[in-house]
């Protein structure tokens, strides 16, 4: 009887020095005790629940800091940042040599987002070459059966012209090609992901971290979109987003960057389906 | 009746159904969708109610924040546009003439003609002026956002005030100079009353208008995460951002939930605002006439 109690008890041990990593995590949050005031952020909507998690945890740890986030896209928290609006400005895509140089921005990446292709759960479809995805998307190839697919025409969405979703697609999946001018516009991923899942002929793009069982990713030259061949480097459809400061960050932005960047920010990477930038 | 009333009766007819069963379907859409959701948890997450509704702790999950801030921001924008537009209205109907009242009216057109988010721009540039002019501390928050919202819904009372006071026959606006009332007098005592049911008309429709907006304050101050409005100099959270938000990022059917909830939430809002303006328009029709 003694000895089994000293056995649960050495079990119990054990158990908690192997959750210790976990705790020790925590400790990232110590980087901002003592600290204190407003630290505002704007820009990529895509950035908004990663950020809101991280000002959430923060707030709770120490409620001496007011963190905010605004939306606005990529564009808005460039000039925004630039002008000195917000202390973060985050854009989905990075910065062009123009606007760093004009506003001497620093840019910190902090996560790797996938942009794929994904047509309806019921299309026998899943593999296509980097041509057919060229030519479905310029408009030459028009039926599914051109592609080993039902004898059904192909409707094409694609995202508007300000998405950073579209940018990286159309620049690393069809090589800066042409969109047919009859594909839908769509506003945004989660609407993207619901037209795909509603219209067996669809095929479309949106980020990896949108996807779920509703829609069906679809590889290109045999590489699915899936995290793990965005992490590792075999997906080449990825783009990174980044936070971006107006000369060196504060002490507070320094501070929100370091634990975006490090094992806990890592982790709410990942839980809103991105991958940290650091793996 | 002839065969071409026939078809203008059944046109109009057919014209009215059609409009209401789009606006029925929509509604009952919409409390469909968000109704399933509507409870504490829509508006405070997993936070206590009252310590949420008097902002001793922050709300993170919850849409009240949201509302709050949409009621402070309407508010604001009307308290603002409100004598402007009165003004305005009134001295396109009563006192401009000729040249001077074509002009006026020129610049009111084009004024609601404007897309809202070229307001929203016009409010960012203004920060940045003034930022690098006279106010460097200046940023972008609930007043800017107001402003904007005003100058946006401006048109609509001016409108309003104009042809509600328009539409009194000239024999009644007359009554009152004829009595030997002064300009004063008279628009106080016989013109505004008169008017008044029209005036809140457009007043509704602004204030509507200025609830939905989600472009011109985007650029001007809303963010995702302000927890109330602690002042006109802060950031605020509203309803459309969130909506917005919410219906471009979900990654949830629960996220979209949330955000047909937010909509029904941003039509109850939109229809007590229209009955407090109902109820104020009889109370003032009791007292003055």
């Amino acid at each position: 009887m003694f000895r089994r109690i000293t056995f649960v008890f050495l079990c119990l041990c054990t158990a908690v020095f192997s959750l210790q990593p976990v705790w020790a995590g925590s400790s990232d949050l110590s980087a901002f005790d003592g600290l204190s005031g407003r630290l505002t952020i704007a820009g990529g909507t895509a950035h908004i629940p990663v950020m809101k998690q991280a000002a959430r945890q923060i707030m709770s740890h120490n409620p001496d800091i007011a963190i905010t986030v605004a939306g606005g896209g990529s564009g808005v928290g460039v000039q925004k940042v630039g002008a000195g609006l917000v202390d973060i400005g985050n854009t989905g895509r990075a910065l062009s040599e123009k606007e760093r140089d004009k506003f001497g921005l620093k840019s910190y990446a902090f996560a790797v987002d996938g942009v794929g292709l994904a047509v309806h759960p019921d299309n026998p479809v899943n593999n296509l070459s980097k041509d057919q995805v060229k030519g479905i998307f310029a408009g030459g190839i028009g039926s599914w059966k051109q592609v080993g697919g039902a004898d059904r025409q192909i409707n094409l969405y694609t995202r508007d012209e300000a998405s950073g979703t579209r940018s990286v697609f159309r620049k690393k999946a069809l090589d800066k090609g042409p969109v047919a001018v009859e594909a839908n516009v769509i506003q945004s991923n989660g609407a993207m992901k619901v037209a795909i899942s509603r219209d067996p002929d669809a095929i479309g793009y949106l980020s990896i971290g949108h996807m779920d069982d509703s829609v069906s990713g679809v590889a290109i030259d045999g590489v699915s979109p899936t995290r793990e061949n965005a992490k590792d480097g075999s997906y080449p459809v990825v783009r990174k987003l980044y936070m971006n400061t107006k000369g060196e960050p504060g002490k507070l932005a320094r501070a929100f960057i370091d634990y975006l960047q490090g094992p806990r920010g890592a982790h709410i990477v990942s839980e809103n389906g991105f991958i940290p930038a650091g793996q | 009746m002839t065969g071409k009333d026939r078809l203008i009766f059944f046109f109009a007819w057919s014209c009215a159904l059609v409009t209401t069963i789009v606006v029925c379907g929509l509604l009952g859409f919409i409390a469909w969708q968000g109704g399933a959701v509507l409870g504490p948890a829509l508006f405070f997450g997993d936070a206590p109610a009252w310590a949420a509704i008097s902002g001793q702790i922050p709300v993170w999950d919850g849409i009240w924040p949201a509302c709050a801030g949409t009621l402070v921001l309407v508010l604001l924008a009307a308290a603002l546009a409100l004598p402007f537009g009165l003004g305005c209205g009134l001295y396109l109907a009563v006192l401009a003439k000729g040249r001077k009242k074509a002009f006026c009216s020129l610049c009111i057109n084009q004024l609601a003609g404007t897309p809202s988010i070229v307001m929203g721009l016009f409010g960012f540039a203004m920060i940045l002026f003034l930022r690098r002019t006279f106010l460097p501390g200046a940023n972008t928050c609930l007043l800017l956002a107001g402003v904007c919202l005003a100058v946006l819904i401006l048109p609509y009372i001016v409108r309003a005030t104009q042809n509600a006071v328009e539409a009194i026959p000239l024999t009644q606006r007359l009554i009152g100079p004829s009595l030997g009332l002064t300009l004063w007098q008279n628009m106080v005592h016989c013109i505004l009353p008169q008017a008044s049911r029209g005036i809140l008309g457009g007043v509704i429709l602004a204030v509507g208008r200025a609830a939905e907006d989600t472009a011109v304050i985007l650029l001007t101050g809303v963010v995702a995460n302000a927890g109330l409005p602690r002042g006109v100099l802060g950031p605020f959270e509203a309803l459309p951002f969130t909506i917005y938000y919410l219906a471009a990022e979900y990654r949830s059917q629960s996220e979209l939930q949330t955000g047909f909830g937010a909509c029904l939430v941003l039509l109850i809002l939109s229809a007590s605002l229209f009955v407090a303006a109902r109820w104020i328009q009889r109370k003032i029709e009791n007292t003055w006439y």
